[in-house]
């Protein structure tokens, strides 16, 4: 120890232990039950989730008479008259459609742009920060900002691809054109997102793998996808899965662009529960497509989590 | 240094033609993603005729301010702008209130039935949304809270992602650190808020920031949890600018510039923490 | 004035054996006492039982004759350094130190006082507005120590808070907590896997092993006259050799007593072939080959591998165990079945 005076400890009196009141004592002990700090929240959960989500399966075998107020059981009715309903089965189709454009195309570049991202220059760097502010703008904003440029008449679009001398397009007017201009919105939106997780991914792999691959004079392309793609497999997975889940319970986008039209080319399952529920006041059938949609959306989050435990092992 | 050759199949690592189509594709991303934002807000700068012009104009003549005026009356941002105020920074107090102790509790201490408990927590990542809000919108109506303030913050009070990444940041916290603090003379208060707290702040400020724009940027439940204006956010109100039109065709230049307005806040919080915001997403994305 | 462990039994929720039963230990006021054992014995347990992080199943523990086994570990008047030194990550060095002080309402001028002595005491007065991701590891251990101090605690408990540290750091900390000790002469509890840190600082030593104390004496006592064949082969450099005879009983000799080459007189006699030979710098770690297994002895002579080799160990040199691992002064006989280890 340093050289310093020999006052030693001594003059300092012991410390004297207080003894804590009962009140404290109540609340030090509050604070160390678990099941009072988890309260709150367990109970709003519980309403709000637990509870809601039974109720709707419950309701879902229910008829609900709007003018009497009563319920009866009615077995799967519901299900069976959603089935047989068209604008049901489209909003399925259209839905199926819609995941396929957003979660194949989507994934494909996301993963390309990420690696073409991940290079950490100022350039690339600027550009993957400018391409994930969508993602944090109210939907609302780029819904208005792209009903705006894909006008057919006089918008942005039209008038540059015209410009190309390219084909121009009704877009988001159009019953062909309608469902790809919402998948083009929405995997613009999500495009940055994508990109930072695939980059997050990628700065995971060891550098010495890329290394090794170098020293084994393995190319550009090789080095994607032998080393790049299956390293990034986990990641990959996580967004497949994610963004499919989104893609079945769109509906912003289509509330606020087409209202499901033209000629119903984007009604979704989202937006078929919604205007059954609150529009038409279809309890019953509104809760029966929700059941569905839990179905496929449980679906696809119990793989992801059975197939993210197993990714554990082998990193 | 004669003797050594150049391998034959020696490669330049970086030619012409490659920088130059790597500047292409940056442009190109460049363009792709900031023309729309520009488009924006250029345009809620435009007149009337411009605005509708069938040749886009990406400079207007003539600068017009007025469209934000208009915007802010049409839009009622005296009214929908407060109700985003009130109810966005309402739902950070309550959701880091119940978030905070919840995820200690599940980070930090043994219980009797706590992966139970925490499969609870973590329901709302499972369920979609579309498979509640009818069962709520009937619950509230019942309840007669519809339309209230109360309804719309105790909704994003409770968010299971925000407890589990808390959690997992308070799974973190060295646990000898705790004790030194206990053997400090430290009561449980002073061990969570003054010690455990502070070690776990980047990620509770994230997450507060991550209530807040959730909220901030919601539409979805402006419209399913509510039969009335009294509660409706910013959101519902600029797409209603747009539909509002009565005939008449849509005024863009005004829709713009309420469009603008909207993400203005969420667009200067991004530019001046972009790192700390791109963080919680990533953070948050991978499990 | 002690703090006693007494009947101590403790067994961790959820498993189905108890690491310790029947845990009798008195820490004498003003002793610096070791506890030294391999990892897993239960020597941190029983520290942390002492500072009242740990519940007790049974038992009781005093600490200068006041029952404490129910008290909050803040009540106790203990201080305690831990391997990973545990200090607040985003409290300066002051501040570290100001936090256990504050959560006792000492006046404000006191706890200046305080803080700056044993900022001064510990050397680290220049980083009093440091953060600790600023400190080295030794300063680090150094904000442990000074926090510790500051609360003028009854007794210090220390859980391998050297363990972190390089060799160099080490050794000059070692003499720098004996110097504390001398200084505040108090109760030092301190734990540790080492044996050399424990023979050269502690004035008592606690060799425990599965949850047993095995021996409780001062440094010479446990090198000299270890209990039984545990301690005697955990002590030492390397500790020592234990030689199964057939009658069931046990003859040991610490590795510098064998005396290369043939000799007359009583004693145990041993031939052998060298396995591996190591240089430490003042003799030789020489691995030998008897047949019945491997022993190690320090030898200053030189030798070469594969080199055979007459061994002989004085009467004198010569340790007995019985049947139970105890050390005997009865001589035991016997051919030598095997060469034994406590561990195997």
């Amino acid at each position: 120890m340093s050289t310093i005076d020999k006052n030693d400890m001594t003059h300092f009196r012991k410390l004297e232990l207080k003894q804590h009141g009962p009140v404290y004592r109540f609340f030090n002990n509050m604070l160390k039950n678990p099941y009072v700090l988890i309260a709150p929240a367990e109970i709003i959960a519980l309403g709000t989730t637990i509870f809601a989500l039974g109720y709707c399966i419950f309701m879902s075998f229910m008829k609900w008479d709007m003018i009497t107020g009563e319920r009866t059981f009615v077995g799967l009715y519901n299900y069976k008259y959603i089935f047989h309903d068209e604008l049901f089965l489209t909003s399925l189709k259209n839905t199926i459609v819609f995941m396929i454009l957003t979660v194949f195309v989507g994934v494909i570049f996301k993963v390309l742009i990420g690696v073409f991202l991940n290079k950490n220059k100022p350039l690339h760097n600027l550009v993957q920060t400018i391409m994930f502010t969508p993602y944090i703008i109210a939907t609302v904003a780029i819904a208005v900002i792209f009903k705006y440029m894909m006008m057919p008449n006089g918008g942005v679009f039209n008038s540059m691809l015209a410009k190309l001398h390219l084909p121009t397009s009704e877009w988001y007017m159009g019953t062909k054109s309608a469902l790809m201009s919402l998948a083009f919105i929405s995997i613009w939106q999500g495009m940055g997102y994508g990109v930072l997780i695939v980059i997050s991914g990628l700065r995971a792999i060891p550098n010495h793998v890329y290394e090794a691959a170098r020293l084994d004079k393995a190319g550009r392309t090789k080095t994607f996808f032998k080393i790049t793609v299956p390293l990034l497999s986990p990641t990959i997975f996580y967004l497949l899965v994610t963004s499919s889940v989104g893609a079945f319970t769109t509906f912003d986008i289509v509330a606020m662009m087409t209202d499901g039209g033209p000629h119903n080319a984007t009604y979704m399952l989202a937006y078929y529960v919604y205007m059954q529920g609150l529009r038409f006041m279809n309890y019953g059938r509104a809760m029966a497509a929700s059941v569905v949609l839990l179905v496929i959306t449980s679906g696809l989050s119990i793989i992801n989590f059975t197939l993210a435990g197993k990714k554990v092992h082998y990193q | 240094m004669d003797q050594f050759k150049k391998p034959a199949k020696y490669k330049k690592k970086n030619s012409l033609v490659g920088k130059i189509l790597e500047c292409l594709l940056l442009a190109f991303l460049f363009i792709l993603f900031v023309l729309p934002f520009y488009y924006m807000v250029i345009s809620s700068f435009k007149t009337t005729i411009e605005a509708m012009a069938t040749k886009p104009v990406f400079w207007p003549s003539k600068w017009v301010f007025t469209n934000f005026r208009d915007a802010w009356k049409e839009a009622n941002f005296s009214k929908y702008g407060l109700n985003s105020i009130i109810i966005s920074a309402s739902v950070v107090v309550t959701c880091l209130a119940c978030s905070v102790p919840a995820a200690f509790a599940f980070g930090r201490l043994q219980f009797k039935f706590k992966k139970p408990l925490f499969a609870i927590i973590l329901s709302d990542m499972m369920v979609p949304v579309q498979c509640i809000f009818l069962p709520l919108f009937l619950i509230f109506a019942k309840l007669g809270i519809l339309n209230t303030y109360g309804s719309m913050i105790l909704l994003f009070t409770y968010s299971g992602s925000t407890i589990f990444f808390i959690r997992n940041a308070f799974m973190q916290v060295n646990n000898e650190v705790l004790e030194a603090a206990r053997l400090d003379g430290a009561s449980e208060l002073t061990v969570m808020f003054k010690v455990t707290f502070p070690m776990v702040k980047p990620v509770v400020v994230t997450m507060a920031l991550m209530a807040f724009l959730r909220r901030w940027n919601d539409y979805f439940w402006n419209l399913s949890l509510t039969t009335n204006d009294k509660v409706r956010t910013l959101p519902y109100a600029i797409n209603s600018l747009n539909n509002a039109t009565d005939g008449a065709l849509p005024r863009w230049e005004v829709t713009m510039a309420g469009a603008t307005l909207l993400m203005a806040p969420m667009l200067i919080a991004y530019i001046f923490a972009n790192k700390q915001i791109k963080n919680a997403f990533v953070y948050s994305g991978i499990k | 004035m002690a703090i006693v462990m007494k009947d101590i039994k403790k067994q961790y929720v959820g498993t189905t054996k108890p690491v310790m039963e029947h845990f009798d230990l008195t820490i004498e006021d003003g002793s610096f006492t070791v506890l030294l054992g391999p990892s897993g014995c239960g020597k941190t347990t029983a520290l942390r039982m002492i500072a009242g992080l740990e519940d007790v199943t049974d038992g009781r523990i005093y600490i200068d004759e006041n029952d404490v086994t129910d008290v909050d570990p803040g009540d106790r008047n203990i201080a305690m350094v831990f391997q990973n030194y545990a200090i607040y990550p985003h409290m300066t060095v002051r501040g570290n130190i100001e936090f256990g002080l504050k959560n006792y309402k000492i006046e404000k001028e006191e706890i200046k006082q305080r803080v700056d002595y044993v900022l001064a005491l510990t050397g680290l007065s220049e980083y009093s507005e440091r953060k600790p991701a600023q400190l080295s590891g030794g300063q680090r251990q150094r904000v442990a120590l000074a926090r510790a101090i500051s609360k003028s605690p009854k007794a210090f408990l220390m859980d391998e808070p050297l363990s972190n540290l390089d060799a160099k750091l080490r050794t000059q900390m070692r003499s720098e907590m004996i110097q504390l000790y001398n200084r505040l002469k108090c109760t030092f509890i301190y734990v540790t896997h080492d044996q050399t840190e424990a023979m050269t600082m502690g004035t008592d030593i606690v060799v425990i092993y599965k949850g047993v104390i095995q021996q409780h004496g001062t440094p010479e006592e446990v090198y000299k006259s270890p209990a039984n064949l545990f301690v005697a082969q955990f002590i030492g450099d390397p500790g020592m050799n234990a030689l199964k005879l057939s009658s069931g009983g046990f003859v040991g000799f610490k590795p510098r007593e064998a005396q290369i080459g043939a000799a007359e007189g009583d004693g145990l006699k041993i031939k052998g072939k060298v396995l591996t030979r190591e240089y430490m710098g003042y003799d030789y770690m020489i691995t030998i080959d008897i047949g019945c297994g491997n022993i190690v002895i320090r030898n200053k002579q030189h030798v070469e591998v594969d080199q055979e080799l007459d061994l002989f160990i004085p009467q004198t040199a010569l340790y007995y165990f019985d049947e139970n691992q105890n050390r005997t002064e009865t001589v035991q006989t016997g051919s030598v079945a095997e060469v034994f280890h406590v561990d195997d």
